[in-house]
């Protein structure tokens, strides 16, 4: 799959396995695996269900895991 | 005053439609379906992420929740959330390939990539097809907010008004009027869930939001199901013809891919969603029909200046949202099925389609037909059977285009057959069950001849 840069001044941040591990196999696990877990959890966090509050957390672990995908990409552009 | 703020927001939207013609480029057919692609990065952010507060899940989440509790807002927020990361990877490529083959419709790029007008067809005839039911959802749900307001206007003057403008905008400056109208619609959004989100929890006073509950047993078929369908319209989201288009509007793919990391943060207002539904259901009020838990919240918590505030804010919502189908669906017309007109003829055909398109989905919320609502639970469905094909044009993959208009076909009629039949081996959407047949007779065709880079 090509990943050509689109303007040449602009330094890319290139597609490989490890930051499509990291930027879209790893979301996957954090979304669908810890809402499938916390659901089964009793008891509440910060007044909602523990499943919906992990969904919460992930709003900034996802943008996370790009942004470390994303600089992985760019360190291997370099 | 709910009146006057409403009007201010309505003149607002309108005031930033003529600037974005005013902003516009040549006037060809390029720059009215993408903006010449030289869109700057946050208005293709506000562009792009206009799905995450559509009217139709400002409303929709809330009834959910109020509805079904948390398994509703895991399927609901974990779709959206990984639709980022696939946008992640797959928008930059998207947006090569468009660069590569001057595509301006995802139909453009089966053209380009198979050779096939045969193919090119199909696919525009299937984005459409399950693109028509969108336009009505955006009405019903505009109707649904000036309910809550208690006007005297009749649903069919409302759907009317709401076809007009949003006609206006797309004939004054292409898809440039959604892209500077999302800007103000967002900003009006977020700030309306947040205040109402917080004025709800501070009603429902604190201490009734820590009871601690005991969790609902899930059967594991629930389970699949939900996963099943997060897994399907993540991918779908990020391919549907709409956003594809949204993707050409940019003018770099680095910009596109550093939009992705910032959007899930976008998703931060959820809470307060899910605050106001909380509110409405412990409080017991009376919830006149499903779609009006958020603006039964937001009447009941909000002074009336910011009531008119939150409903113009929906309002355009709807009608942001209405312009980029449209304008998805115009070309896929004009330019993909009515092969060989010109950049002229291009143009003016879109704007009958998107008249006609407009004037049915209007009638159709104002109650002249109901079968839209059915078709509307289709979307996903069909959206995703475009997948095996767009992989293959981006992997440069060579398979026969009759094998991917085949696996399309299949795709659709196995996914809207067990949807209609009611269904769900083991708990999987249909449109899954539907995808795998799909891939299985593309990756067969594939493998029957050498798989070569182009």
């Amino acid at each position: 799959m090509p990943d050509t840069p689109d303007n040449a001044s602009e330094p890319r941040s290139a597609t490989t396995p490890l930051t499509l591990g990291v930027g879209l196999g790893l979301p996957y696990v954090l979304v669908i695996g810890g809402f499938v877990l916390f659901e089964r959890v009793d008891g509440m966090v910060m007044g909602f269900p523990p499943a919906v509050a992990w969904l919460f957390a992930c709003m900034v672990l996802v943008p996370g895991c790009m942004a470390v995908a994303w600089w992985l990409g760019r360190a291997r552009a370099d | 005053m709910e009146f006057l703020s409403f009007g201010l927001v309505i003149a607002a939207s309108i005031a930033l439609a003529v600037y974005a013609r005013v902003r516009r480029g040549s006037g060809n057919a390029r720059d009215f379906f993408v903006a010449s692609g030289q869109l700057g990065g946050l208005l293709v952010f506000f562009l792009t992420i206009g799905e995450t507060y559509s009217i139709g899940s400002v409303l929709g989440f809330s009834t959910g929740v109020y509805l079904h509790g948390a398994a509703f807002a895991g399927w609901f927020m974990g779709y959206i959330l990984l639709s980022y990361p696939v946008g992640f990877v797959l928008a930059p490529l998207l947006w090569q390939l468009g660069r590569r083959t001057g595509s301006m419709t995802l139909a453009d790029i089966f053209r380009a990539h198979f050779g096939s007008r045969l193919l090119e067809v199909v696919v525009a005839a299937n984005a459409v097809a399950f693109l028509l039911p969108l336009g009505q959802m955006q009405f019903t749900g505009l109707i649904s907010v000036m309910r809550s307001l208690h006007w005297h206007v009749t649903p069919a003057v409302l759907a009317g008004a709401g076809a007009g403008m949003t006609f206006g905008w797309v004939a004054l400056a292409g898809v440039r009027a959604p892209a500077y109208v999302s800007v103000l619609k967002d900003v009006l959004l977020v700030l309306a869930i947040v205040a109402g989100g917080s004025a709800a929890l501070l009603a429902s006073g604190l201490p009734a939001a820590y009871v601690a509950t005991p969790a609902a047993a899930v059967p594991a078929r629930q389970d699949m199901f939900v996963v099943s369908t997060i897994v399907l319209q993540s991918l779908g989201l990020c391919i549907t013809p709409q956003a594809v288009a949204f993707v050409f509007t940019a003018r770099s793919a680095r910009m596109v891919r550093r939009n992705q990391i910032l959007m899930p943060l976008y998703m931060l207002m959820f809470p307060f969603l899910y605050m106001i539904a909380e509110y409405v259901r412990r409080r017991g009020l009376a919830v006149p029909s499903a779609n009006d838990v958020f603006m039964l919240g937001i009447t009941t918590t909000l002074p009336p200046w910011m009531q008119g505030i939150v409903a113009g804010g929906c309002a355009v919502s709807a009608l942001v949202i209405l312009a980029g189908v449209c304008l998805a669906i115009g070309p896929l017309v004009s330019r993909n099925m009515l092969h060989g007109l010109s950049d002229r003829g291009q143009r003016v055909g879109a704007q009958v389609v998107i008249g006609v398109y407009l004037l049915l989905s209007a009638a159709g919320a104002a109650g002249l037909g109901s079968i839209m609502v059915t078709l509307n639970n289709l979307y996903y469905l069909g959206m995703i059977q475009i997948a095996p094909g767009l992989l293959v044009a981006l992997c440069r993959w060579r398979v026969p285009p009759l094998a991917i208009a085949a696996g399309l076909v299949a795709g659709d009629g196995l996914a809207v057959g067990l949807y209609w039949a009611g269904l769900m081996p083991q708990g999987v959407n249909p449109g899954l069950i539907g995808l795998a047949a799909n891939a299985l007779i593309v990756a067969a065709a594939g493998l029957r001849r050498p798989a070569c880079a182009g």
